[in-house]
């Protein structure tokens, strides 16, 4: 097992496209760790240059305080679960389990033994002959998480394993896979674009885009302290609303305001604004669980029409005009107002997100 | 009206291909098998009736025994060799993907260029007065005098054989080359991060993935071997005495030269036979050995 760090490390192909831009974090040792990012945001380019299937263009990866940028994959102790699970098509299963033992040279019968006990955690002895062109993708994932830790890798990476998985399926893998690491105990690198995914699995989260790291944290703290907007918006679902506001000092309150809405911000969204020598104009990020809806005015709210009713059962999603724009709202089930009716509109303070207009920066972010 | 229409237009559409390929094969072919059964000359054709007599008179005749033989050994070498050096130059070249494509455009050429004119270029590097090879085999001294590589009854096959290996080998090379690069890349990055050495990958998978293919590709190039002709026509006339006598030159001897066309005819049958017979052993051989390796 090994910690995984990444000092300044940027991926540039042909001199020109900037895959990865200045990548800065560590994985600790025994973490689940995960990069989350939509496609094209150079997280797979991250995670070949850890495993050693390409060149680093600058910058320095670190296992355990070791730099290994020149070190071949083959030394690296790295084990990788495949977008595709790269399969050797022409092995069967337990040929393909095999594989990275007969490499080493292992005597036959503790080949024998860690293939077993590799196919039974992963509940694929009764396919250990057939040959892996016959397989279904939930047991040809397997092998290839099987191939992986059969031979007790110090860092376990994963690209996108479940991704090609049908949703019922995927849904079953994530908690399997989730146990089946965690009682191994190895360094995990998890790349996925799926947000769920990450949030239920991993320990830690770097959220990536464009290339940049946007913020590594717990997926609590990506959730309730959002870096940036990016972030903010990438996850949760229903996705945070957005609209533009301003902030307005008059005497001892403070009020955000915008055509729309007129709030006043109560003492502890005030203490946080105390310091704020900003530009007043700010973009509000609200997602929309913190959108309290009630059909009759409450202090401090302020009246939005209804645009659409979602009513999903146990929770409605109700559309809102706000600012020419839709605000989404996620109220509970019993809560079915009317099309075009007005209802009365507050957020839960405590989970406002402002974000710089031009920047997207969380100005109020604690890091 | 509409049904039966659309029911025969692909058919239609099929008709002219399929009348142009009974003219050229299946006439042909009903033709050799009937005057196979007659005392035909070339200037007789489906002169008396005979039944067997030719096909008797094959199953005794030594040279045709011969020249059978001589086919299939012809055949095999070559293949072989072709076989393994296209595999060889293939596995070599796959990975520049640049230099490839000029490469593939060299391949071509020898297929490109006549057989008849294949055959002049190595009738001259041949040539025992002023052959090229000759020339530098007596100039470095690895011979006293000149060989005559065509008139000298051990080196008069395998010189044709050298001939034919330098016009076929692009053949497979371009072959086993579509064949490499058509493999999937992850399993190779897989068997990387698994630590495998180049030989270990080789052994253990590339030689496996591409083995049904440039098993294919030997049967491909093994069938037409089979009917080699004009190497032979230029280069030995199947001399010397019927040391490179093979079938299709001897049957094309026996029609032309001696005008047994009869006789030719039923020799023609016979290749045909064994020809058929042998592709179908050597396909069935192949489906075998596929289903051992899964």
């Amino acid at each position: 097992m090994a910690s995984v760090e990444l000092r300044n490390v940027w991926k540039i192909y042909g001199g020109k496209v900037q895959a990865v831009i200045d990548a800065c974090w560590k994985c600790n040792d025994g973490e689940f760790f995960s990069i989350l990012g939509p496609s094209g945001c150079g997280k797979s380019s991250t995670l070949r240059m850890i495993a050693g299937l390409e060149e680093i263009t600058r910058g320095e990866i670190l296992f355990d305080d070791r730099v290994v940028n020149k070190m071949p994959p083959s030394e690296r102790n790295v084990a990788m679960v495949f977008e595709n699970w790269a399969l050797y098509p022409n092995l069967n299963v337990y040929e393909n389990i095999a594989f990275p033992l007969r490499v080493r040279n292992l005597p036959e019968a503790e080949i024998d033994r860690k293939v077993k006990w590799a196919a039974e955690f992963l509940g694929l002895e009764p396919v250990l002959k057939t040959g892996v062109k016959h397989l279904s993708g939930g047991e040809m994932q397997r092998v290839s998480i099987g191939r992986a830790i059969v031979r007790e890798p110090a860092v376990l990476i994963m690209d996108e394993p479940i991704s090609h998985l049908d949703a019922g399926l995927r849904a079953r893998m994530r908690d399997e896979l989730k146990k089946q690491v965690a009682e191994l105990g190895v360094t995990t690198l998890y790349i996925t674009h799926d947000q769920v995914e990450s949030m239920a699995m991993a320990d830690r989260i770097a959220i990536m885009n464009l290339g940049r790291i946007q913020q590594v944290g717990t997926p609590l703290d990506i959730y309730y302290n959002p870096a940036n907007e990016f972030v903010g918006g990438f996850i949760g679902e229903p996705p945070m609303n957005f609209t533009l506001c301003e902030l307005v000092q008059e005497g001892e309150n403070y009020f955000i305001t915008s055509p729309s809405f007129r709030l006043q911000l109560d003492d502890i969204c005030k203490a946080r604004f105390l310091g704020y020598r900003g530009n007043p104009k700010l973009k509000l990020g609200v997602r929309p669980e913190d959108v309290l809806v009630s059909l009759t005015p409450m202090p401090n709210s302020f009246g939005l029409r209804v645009d659409f009713v979602e009513p999903q059962g146990d929770r409605t999603i109700i559309s809102l005009q706000m600012n020419g724009d839709i605000f989404l709202a996620q109220v509970l089930g019993d809560l079915r107002p009317e099309v075009n009716q007005t209802v009365y509109v507050t957020f839960d303070q405590r989970h406002m997100h402002f974000f710089d207009v031009e920047t997207g920066v969380n100005v109020l972010y604690m890091s | 009206m509409n049904a039966t229409i659309e029911k025969y237009t692909p058919k239609l559409m099929v008709l002219p291909t399929f009348v142009i390929l009974l003219i050229i094969s299946l006439v042909p072919l009903i033709y050799v098998l009937g005057i196979s059964f007659t005392d035909s000359t070339i200037s007789k054709p489906f002169n008396d009736f005979i039944w067997f007599e030719n096909y008797k008179k094959a199953l005794t005749d030594e040279v045709f025994g011969d020249s059978l033989v001589n086919t299939l050994i012809f055949a095999f070498v070559v293949t072989t060799i072709q076989t393994f050096l296209g595999f060889v130059l293939a596995f070599a070249m796959q990975r520049e993907r640049k230099l490839s494509g000029v490469l593939r455009t060299l391949a071509l050429l020898p297929l490109f260029t006549p057989p008849v004119a294949i055959a002049m270029i190595w009738r001259l590097i041949y040539d025992p007065n002023q052959g090229m090879l000759n020339y530098y085999l007596v100039k470095w001294g690895l011979t006293n005098a000149p060989i005559a590589f065509l008139g000298d009854k051990t080196l008069a096959f395998p010189s044709i054989m050298l001939a034919d290996i330098w016009q076929w080998t692009p053949f497979c090379f371009l072959l086993c080359l579509a064949a490499l690069q058509s493999l999937p890349r992850d399993p190779y990055e897989a068997a990387m991060v698994d630590g495998a050495s180049a030989w270990y990958v080789f052994k253990r998978l590339t030689l496996p993935m591409v083995a049904p293919q440039v098993i294919v590709i030997f049967l491909f190039r093994f069938l037409i071997a089979l009917k080699v002709f004009d190497l032979i026509y230029m280069l030995t006339f199947g001399g010397p005495g019927n040391t490179t006598q093979v079938a299709s030159f001897y049957i094309y001897r026996v029609s032309f030269k001696q005008f047994q066309t009869g006789y030719g005819g039923a020799l023609s049958i016979l290749v045909l036979i064994l020809i058929s017979v042998l592709a179908t052993l050597l396909t069935k051989g192949r489906e075998l050995l596929l289903k051992r390796v899964e």
